[in-house]
Parts: C-alpha cells; sequence; structure tokens
C-alpha cells in the first residue's frame, strides 16, 4: 500500500521518521506492526487506526469540534496484560466492522490519560494507545517495538517489493535512479550469474530476465549467493526458477527463461537495455556476441579460470569482466576468448570458488553501473583482470594501444 | 618453493648475461630477456600450447608496475615479476 506524500509536519511524516509503519487511508491513519500479548499469552501484531481528516490543505484535530474523538479502532485479537488478562481499561466497542472499504476493524478502543479531555495531535493520541499495548508486549519480549517493527511496504509501482530505505538514508536515490534504464538480461545462471542477479536485485532496474536451462543441483548450493535449503535442491527446479522464487522476496521484476539461448530464440535479447553474459561456452558466446553487436545492445561478459599449479596443492586463477558497447568494441578479439577449445584437457579441471565467482560479478555490476552513469569513469575502461595469486586489478583502458610498461 | 631448470642454459662461452628470476603461473622461472612478449610469456606457461586461443596475461611487479598483457605487446622484464597466463572462460 502506499503513503500519499502530505504536509512535512504531519503526523503520518513524524511517525514515519520515528520508524513506525505508518499509512493513510480514506482519510484514516493507519499505524501498523504493534506488537501486543493475545489471550494466550503470546506476542503478536496488531494495527491502530483513527481519523485522520484533512480539509483545505489543514490536517484537523482529534477532538469533537471536527468530528472526532479521543477513540482509536484496532485491527487484531484483543490485546492483554504479560500475564493474559484482558486490557479492560481500553474496552469500548467489541462487534467489528468494515471501517472504508478494504478495511475491517475488530474492536474499538476509548482510553485517556487522567487529567485530560482531548488530545491536541494525533501524534499523542495514537502513541498513547500504542505505548499501553505494546508495554505488555515488552514484558515478555522487550525487543518487540512498533517503530522499526516491521517491514514498509512499497508503493505498487515500485520495482521493489520493499523501499531502499539505504538510498533514501543516503540521499543517493536520485543516483539509484541512474539505473532504472531498461530491463536487463542475465545469461547463464551458474556461479557468476547468481551473484550477478544478487546485486541487480538490489538496484531499480525494471526488469531482470534469467536464461539457463540447467536444474539446481546440489553443487551449485556452494557457488550461489546466500544458503540454498535441502528442500531447494530436493525440489529439482531449473536454477532460473529457484533464483526468481528468491529474489522476489525484494525484487518485482524477475522473471525465468528455463532454456538455453540458440540460433532459435537468441532474437528473445532485443528487448533488453543491457546484458550480462555469463556463459562458459564459446560457441553460446560468440552466438550472444554477434547478436548484441549486430543489435547494438550494450553487454558485460565474464569469464574466470583457477588452476592448480604443478607439485602442489595450491591454486593461481584470474577472472575477468568485459564492458562491450556499440561505440567501445575494438578491444573484444584481445580481451574475450572466443575461439574454439573449451574441451582442451588443461582446462578440463574446471575449479570454481565462490569467493571468485562473486568477485567477478562484482567487477561485472560495476561495469554496469559505471555505464550508467552511477559511479564516475576516470577512464574509458572496458575490461577488468583480477588476479588472485598475484593481489591485483588491471585494467584495459578503450583506446590504447601497445604499450611498454617498464 | 623449487627452483625449476633454466629456460636458457647458461652458456659459459657467451659470458656473464644478466638473467631474471620470474614467476610463472605458479611455477618458478628464469630468463634473459630484458623483454618478454605476450607469445613468449603463453609459450612459457604452456610449452605444448594450444596457442590458437586468447590467454589473458597479467604481470605484477613487487614494487608495482602491474599491468596486462595483449597478443602483439611486450613488457620489460624485473627479477621477482609475475605473470598469469589464464584462458577466462569459465562462469
Amino acid at each position: 500500500m502506499s503513503s500519499k506524500p502530505t504536509a512535512p509536519d504531519s503526523a503520518l511524516q513524524q511517525l514515519a521518521a520515528a520508524g513506525f509503519d505508518v499509512e493513510v487511508h480514506q482519510q484514516h491513519l493507519l499505524v501498523h506492526q504493534v506488537p501486543y500479548v493475545n489471550e494466550a499469552g503470546v506476542v503478536k501484531r496488531g494495527t491502530v487506526i483513527c481519523k485522520y481528516v484533512e480539509s483545505g490543505g489543514q490536517l484537523l484535530p482529534p477532538n469533537a469540534n471536527h468530528g472526532d474523538s479521543h477513540q482509536v479502532w484496532w485491527q487484531g485479537e484483543y490485546p492483554c496484560y504479560a500475564d493474559r488478562r484482558r486490557l479492560a481499561e481500553l474496552e469500548n466497542e467489541n462487534q467489528g466492522q468494515e471501517l472504508f472499504p478494504g478495511c475491517t476493524f475488530n474492536f474499538r478502543f476509548s482510553n485517556k490519560p487522567v487529567g485530560v479531555d482531548h488530545f491536541q495531535t494525533h501524534v499523542e493520541k495514537v502513541m498513547h494507545y500504542v505505548d499501553l499495548i505494546q508495554a505488555q508486549a515488552g514484558v515478555l519480549e522487550p525487543w518487540s517495538r512498533a517503530q522499526a517493527g516491521g517491514v514498509k511496504r512499497s508503493e505498487d509501482e515500485s520495482v521493489f517489493q520493499y523501499p531502499d530505505s539505504a538510498s533514501a538514508r543516503a540521499e543517493i536515490l536520485m543516483t539509484s535512479a541512474q539505473l532504472a534504464i531498461g530491463k536487463v538480461a542475465i545469461v547463464g545462471l551458474g556461479g557468476t550469474g547468481s551473484y550477478v542477479l544478487d546485486q541487480l536485485a538490489k538496484t531499480p532496474v525494471p526488469g531482470i530476465e534469467l536464461f539457463d536451462g540447467d536444474l539446481f543441483e546440489q553443487h551449485n548450493a556452494f557457488r550461489s549467493p546466500g544458503a540454498a535449503t535441502e528442500a531447494e535442491i530436493d525440489a529439482r527446479l531449473p536454477k532460473v526458477e529457484i533464483y526468481k522464487r528468491r529474489y522476489s522476496a525484494m525484487h518485482r521484476g524477475i522473471v525465468s527463461h528455463p532454456y538455453f539461448l540458440d540460433e532459435a530464440n537468441v532474437a528473445e535479447l532485443a528487448e533488453f537495455s543491457f546484458v550480462f553474459v555469463c556463459v562458459d561456452r564459446a560457441d553460446a558466446r560468440r552466438l550472444i556476441f554477434r547478436f548484441l553487436q549486430s543489435r547494438g545492445i550494450p553487454f558485460v561478459d565474464v569469464g574466470m579460470n583457477l588452476q592448480q599449479v604443478k607439485g602442489s596443492l595450491r591454486l593461481i586463477g584470474s577472472c575477468r569482466a568485459t564492458l562491450v558497447t556499440p561505440e567501445l568494441n575494438d578491444h573484444v578479439d584481445n580481451s574475450v576468448p572466443l575461439g574454439d577449445g573449451d574441451d582442451d584437457a588443461l582446462y578440463r579441471q574446471n575449479i570454481q570458488v565462490a569467493d571468485m565467482n562473486a568477485l567477478n560479478a562484482q567487477m561485472a555490476v560495476m561495469l554496469w553501473k559505471q555505464y550508467c552513469g552511477f559511479y564516475q569513469a576516470d577512464f574509458a575502461t572496458v575490461n577488468m583482470l583480477f588476479s588472485v595469486n598475484q593481489n591485483m586489478l588491471a585494467k584495459t583502458v578503450a583506446g590504447l594501444g601497445e604499450r611498454d610498461e617498464g | 618453493m623449487s627452483i625449476e631448470p633454466s629456460v636458457h642454459q647458461d652458456d659459459a662461452s657467451k659470458g656473464k648475461e644478466k638473467s631474471f628470476d620470474i614467476v610463472i603461473n605458479g611455477q618458478q622461472e628464469t630468463v634473459k630477456d630484458n623483454h618478454l612478449t605476450y607469445e613468449q610469456v603463453v609459450r612459457l606457461a604452456f610449452p605444448g600450447g594450444p596457442f590458437d586461443i586468447l590467454y589473458s596475461v597479467t604481470y605484477a611487479n613487487p614494487h608495482g608496475h602491474d599491468g596486462t598483457l595483449a597478443p602483439g605487446q611486450k613488457v620489460t622484464v624485473k627479477d621477482g615479476m609475475s605473470f598469469n597466463v589464464v584462458k577466462t572462460n569459465r562462469s
């Protein structure tokens, strides 16, 4: 549900700023996630509702002169003391009914502090009831509070299930908006592709579509963000479906395509503003590169390899992220292995480690964010190459030819 | 680490030549070249090839001067230098 912007000094703004999950709907103020004790002695959460009438841009105070009172409505079971006795001091009406379309209350409460005839403000009124009710929950669960008690839901048109309060807090919402350029695709949801999704789900990009024909298996759990459950592994679902379900908890624009791209369907990439190519086959790379370059769609290609040093157990290796745009594409042949030879004996040992997958994905996402103008680009960097045994990150800048570092 | 046999055998008749101890894909090598090209580094890493595929080559010096080598490029060799020759094709 959405919170309409209102006067900055309104009760809604004050309560929201204080961390309450509040909304205004049909001239009513709703304070959600208020912890209370039910008759079974269990801490649950309910909603306090009061009138919230604006007239001519002015908020009418909650008193009888303005057709209001000190009473509130309650959604939830009847709240109790920590010892399960009903909070009889609140009781007023126990016959629930519809308050306005889509909102039904269970109880009406009536209670005032001694010596108070009426409340001066909505905040004062609401907090009086919230404090009475949640104080009892606090006896059983001291951490239960209505402030930050729950998630703030997003407006209907947002790509997020709940707002990006980190960007709001850091005041980079405008910068973040640079990333909402258009739908993006991730081709290949292996180790690196899954970490790319992990990052993209936290950006306001309007759509994230996943292409991969593989099933999610036990070994994938060890090169994938988060902690897969046994049920997820036993389900034998496509990777794209597992990830779509997991990340839809946060981002509303995720679509799964449980198949590989080939000559017959590669044109499905035509509708994307940017593509993350996270495959490990040269033929797939060539096909996708050719299509994206023919349509002028910018993309990042990732690739890595780890190998064991002869006669030791130690690993060396590098991971690469390469940006290709209609303007910057001279570097492709010298950056990306597009030739055959995926099956040469040298590379049959396919060692992959989640930290390298994750780093490879971060490099790809950073190049994309730079391309979108989220990050400043001091150079026209088109290739990043990290070598774990050298602890080194090297870049290739567009248009710089041969050089001799000396 | 064990020192691998030199790539270039010492030849006393040629007098003293400066040689460099370097690391290629985690293994010690000794070379006499002042410069190494992308192609030479690939051959040192994989004497038996394959040579028809693209490798991502990075070099690093203990005191900085890190970089990459693309086909056709070369770099000045220093003692203690490290090279990675990796086909970055996995995801």
